[in-house]
């Protein structure tokens, strides 16, 4: 409750931190601390290791090396709970509320969690309304989350964790789904809380946020702190720059082939697919881009690139046939979206192929061997069935020539797609995608949390792809990997949409900027 | 190594214990019970043929039921789908011609109809998202009353005394194939039956569908399958084995339309493809299993060593063991590996 210089310092700090994933290093030594009523934002790209120090200060992760102090003292976080009862609070990017329970239910839901035993909704609600007064939020108890816009279920989840004594409140990306009121009035909130003594935490890879309401920015990049400064001696221009790194950093040289052939599509291009004026929705309904039109052509890779939540996800879905745009057409290889036909099934008959960007949930069936793994969206195609069965030794023998092609470690095809690692189980998913007749590949995140020389690999089965003259979509949020092997790229930044771009004639700094939505400059 | 402290044990011994206890209460000797329900299912011939007479249905069942729950939906409704089947062949019968064109006609009937009633509850899961048990489990209740009614209405027997069908054409039965007995021709069938249906499962593309929308149908949607037609489709394919199941029964065995021909059948079934984890191959091993235990059971209660309802219970008691049972080497490995 006081803003003398000297206790600001330090309030909860972080001391060489190091957290692995198995071989993804997703924080490296990192140093960090905030004090009592100061607004720390915390910049960097997707996969910088944002959201693991968030994990960690809410007890989800513990690090694997250095150590959490709070006031001095160290704490060991190891579950929510314990997170909790310290006084930090976490309102998580993704809305933790059952959708069809009432705004104090949600919040009752984590009282009796933390053992308050019995509920005395009365006094309960009063006390929220109390914290909601405080905030300068007026809620609607009673109404049901899932007639709430994202701001008020965001309002709901800001008093969900400030119903303990919170001396840390961390805040991830709350500014993502919000719009411009609802953003000026998040922004009071937390310049009140910062009057009151509260530690803030923000998450954000808006630049906008970071000049608007914090006092400090620390920047990340690869899992790595290579700034940290008061925000008043920073300029945008500067926080980009730390953002993307420079073209000559070790991860950039790593992965790029330098034999590859760039300089956009080339001249009479045949477009594969073409987006007409298309809009696409998220998830929660709001409208994430609209009017977009783009070609693929054939024997480009083009990049999507953009923090995530901005409708990428939503276009690779549609362009894969799994759903089809809330407004506009698209039009690829010969089918409309608009179609009858327009499925999954049919596309993939046509020649597209997708990497899915959750390789879990939509790219494998876990418990099923590679060979059968193999069959999935080949289940349709005459090579692998006879009279409607599998012909098992054909398949295992294409398997296993492909697991070897692709340098997967696995004992056999007949081994379960779950005992092997993650990069294992991506290539063997790029094996299965990549083949001679692939006319569209839809790629999303392929080489995401593998290791550098996995990803070097995937790399170079993309351009291997793009030289037999299929249109790869490189759905990326690393600026690194989109430099190094797309020839164009287009950004979907905050419902607007930069680009289509060439890569070569382009600045790491331009598509940094365009991806922080801070500047549109025309290249 | 086996460790004795897992919930299964547990369990197992939990309800031997109960069942002991119950058969103690109703001053019966449980190793009396034990012995002349083994005695009859094993030692006599009646006994052992009265089983395998009575695999035939289970088998068919509870391959319908393996391809259902393979694909993670639950069809608890074979009942239904046996009697819609069993009707729909007898009410046409009359039309059929005679010889084996005229069986396998009949056979084609009881799918044709079990599927249907399946397929109600497959279109309602397919278009509107309903949940199969509920379904399944209501359009049984239908089924039962429709039959309750046909077999005292429309299609009561010429005599109007005893709520029955008249006999199906003498040229309609399945013959028998053992001399003396009453082990009959659909015993091949219930074959063909295991043989086609392990080969759909285990290198079918029908059968690799199931399995992926049954394990992740996010995966199916992604490899553009439609995990929603296919589970309702799946029902439908489920019902006409319940509605073979059915056709087979009158033609081998009764002869026309009753009242509660299989009494139970489509629950049993369910059991017997649990207990070999939904392998077709190994159904009607788990089908005869099954048999045997009622078979067993059945000269118990006719002897009058213990009261009905405690042969019910113990029927249950059994199943669950069996379910136990099938559950624990499957966990043994991960055990085995967390010990180190």
């Amino acid at each position: 409750m006081t803003s003398d210089p000297s206790e600001r310092v330090g309030f909860v700090a972080l001391q060489a931190v190091t957290k692995r994933f198995g071989p993804v290093v997703a924080n490296r030594s990192v140093d960090l601390q905030v004090g009592a009523g100061e607004v720390l934002a915390l910049v960097g790209e997707n996969g910088a290791g944002k959201s693991t120090i968030v994990n960690m200060l809410s007890g989800l992760f513990m690090p694997d090396e250095g150590r959490i102090l709070m006031e001095g003292q160290p704490v060991r976080l190891h579950s929510p709970s314990v997170a909790v009862r310290a006084g930090i609070g976490t309102v998580h990017q993704h809305y933790m509320l059952v959708p069809t329970l009432t705004a104090l239910d949600n919040i009752a839901l984590q009282q009796t969690e933390l053992g308050l035993g019995r509920l005395d909704r009365a006094a309960l609600a009063a006390r929220v309304r109390q914290v909601a007064a405080d905030l300068g939020f007026s809620l609607d108890l009673d109404s049901r989350i899932d007639g709430l816009d994202v701001a008020q279920q965001q309002r709901i989840e800001i008093v969900k964790s400030m119903m303990h004594a919170v001396r840390l409140l961390i805040l991830d990306e709350p500014t993502a789904v919000l719009g411009a009121d609802d953003r000026r009035h998040l922004f009071e909130v937390i310049a009140r809380l910062k009057g009151q003594g509260t530690a803030v935490i923000l998450i954000t890879h808006k630049l906008e946020d970071v000049f608007a309401i914090a006092d400090r920015a620390v920047i990340l990049r690869g899992g790595r702190v290579v700034a940290a400064s008061r925000v008043a001696d920073l300029t945008a221009a500067a926080i980009v720059a730390h953002m993307v790194g420079t073209a000559d950093s070790g991860k950039a040289e790593a992965i790029a082939t330098g034999s590859h052939r760039r300089g956009g599509a080339p001249a009479g291009a045949t477009a594969v697919c073409r987006v007409r004026g298309v809009t696409l929705r998220r998830a929660n309904g709001s409208v994430a881009v609209s009017g977009l039109d783009v070609d693929l052509n054939a024997g480009e890779i083009l990049a999507l690139a953009g923090v995530e939540g901005n409708g990428q996800s939503e276009l690779v879905a549609c362009l894969a046939g799994m759903s089809r745009p809330y407004g506009g057409t698209i039009e690829s290889l010969g089918e409309r979206s608009d179609g009858r036909r327009w499925g999954a099934a049919r596309l993939r008959a046509l020649g597209l192929r997708h990497v899915p960007e959750d390789r879990r949930r939509y790219g494998i069936v876990g418990p099923m061997s590679l060979a059968r793994n193999y069959l999935l969206g080949n289940q349709d195609r005459p090579a692998f069935f006879r009279w409607g069965l599998v012909k098992t030794r054909r398949l295992r023998d294409a398997v296993a020539a492909r697991l070897a092609e692709y340098q997967v470690v696995a004992p056999g095809p007949e081994t379960p797609m779950q005992n092997l690692s993650g990069g294992n189980q991506q290539k063997t998913v790029l094996a299965r995608e990549l083949g001679a007749d692939t006319r569209i590949l839809l790629a999303a995140h392929p080489s995401r949390g593998l290791d550098i020389k996995t990803i070097r690999f995937v790399h170079s089965v993309l351009e291997e792809a793009r030289a037999k003259g299929a249109a790869i979509l490189l759905q990326s949020s690393d600026i690194d990997e989109i430099m190094a092997v797309a020839d164009r790229v287009i950004v979907f930044s905050d419902g607007r949409v930069f680009g289509p771009a060439a890569c070569d004639t382009l600045s790491r700094a331009q598509l940094g900027s365009w991806i922080a939505g801070h500047q549109e400059v025309t290249p | 190594m086996t460790r004795l402290n897992r919930p299964e044990v547990y369990g197992i011994v939990f309800v031997v214990a109960l069942v002991v206890g119950a058969i103690l209460v109703a001053g019966a000797n449980p190793f009396e019970v034990a012995r002349a329900a083994v005695q009859r299912a094993l030692f006599t011939r009646a006994g052992f043929l009265e089983a395998l007479l009575r695999t035939v249905p289970l088998t068919i069942m509870g391959l319908g039921i393996a391809l259902s729950f393979r694909a993670g939906v639950f069809n608890i409704g074979m009942d239904g789908q046996l009697i819609a089947g069993s009707a729909l062949a007898v009410a046409l019968a009359p039309w059929l011609p005679g010889g084996a064109a005229g069986i396998a006609l009949f056979l084609a009937l009881g799918i044709a109809g079990g599927a249907a009633w399946g397929g109600i509850a497959g279109l309602i899961k397919a278009r509107l998202g309903g949940n199969e048990i509920i379904t399944t489990i209501m359009l049984t209740y239908v089924a039962t009353q429709l039959l309750s009614w046909l077999v005292r209405g429309p299609m009561q027997e010429k005599m109007r005394i005893i709520p029955r069908s008249d006999p199906i054409d003498a040229a309609l039965r399945l013959p028998v194939i053992v001399e003396g007995t009453r082990i009959h021709a659909g015993f091949l069938v219930a074959v063909l039956a295991v043989v086609a249906t392990a080969f759909v499962v285990r290198r079918g593309r029908y059968g690799f569908k199931l399995d992926v929308v049954g394990q992740n149908a996010s995966a199916a949607a992604y490899a553009g399958m439609n995990p929603a037609a296919i589970a309702g489709m799946v029902l439908a394919v489920s019902g006409g084995f319940a509605g073979l199941a059915g056709a087979v029964e009158i033609s081998g065995v009764y002869g026309r339309l009753q009242e509660g021909f299989a009494p139970g059948f489509g629950i049993s079934a369910i059991a017997v493809a649990l207990v070999v984890r939904l392998n077709p191959w190994l159904v009607p091993v788990s089908a005869l299993g099954f048999s045997l235990l009622y078979a067993g059971l059945g000269s118990v209660a006719q002897k009058a060593l213990v009261p009905f309802p405690l042969i019910n219970i113990i029927e249950g008691a059994v199943v669950f063991l069996f379910l136990a049972a099938s559950v624990m080497p499957a966990r043994v490995p991960a055990g085995a590996k967390s010990d180190g």
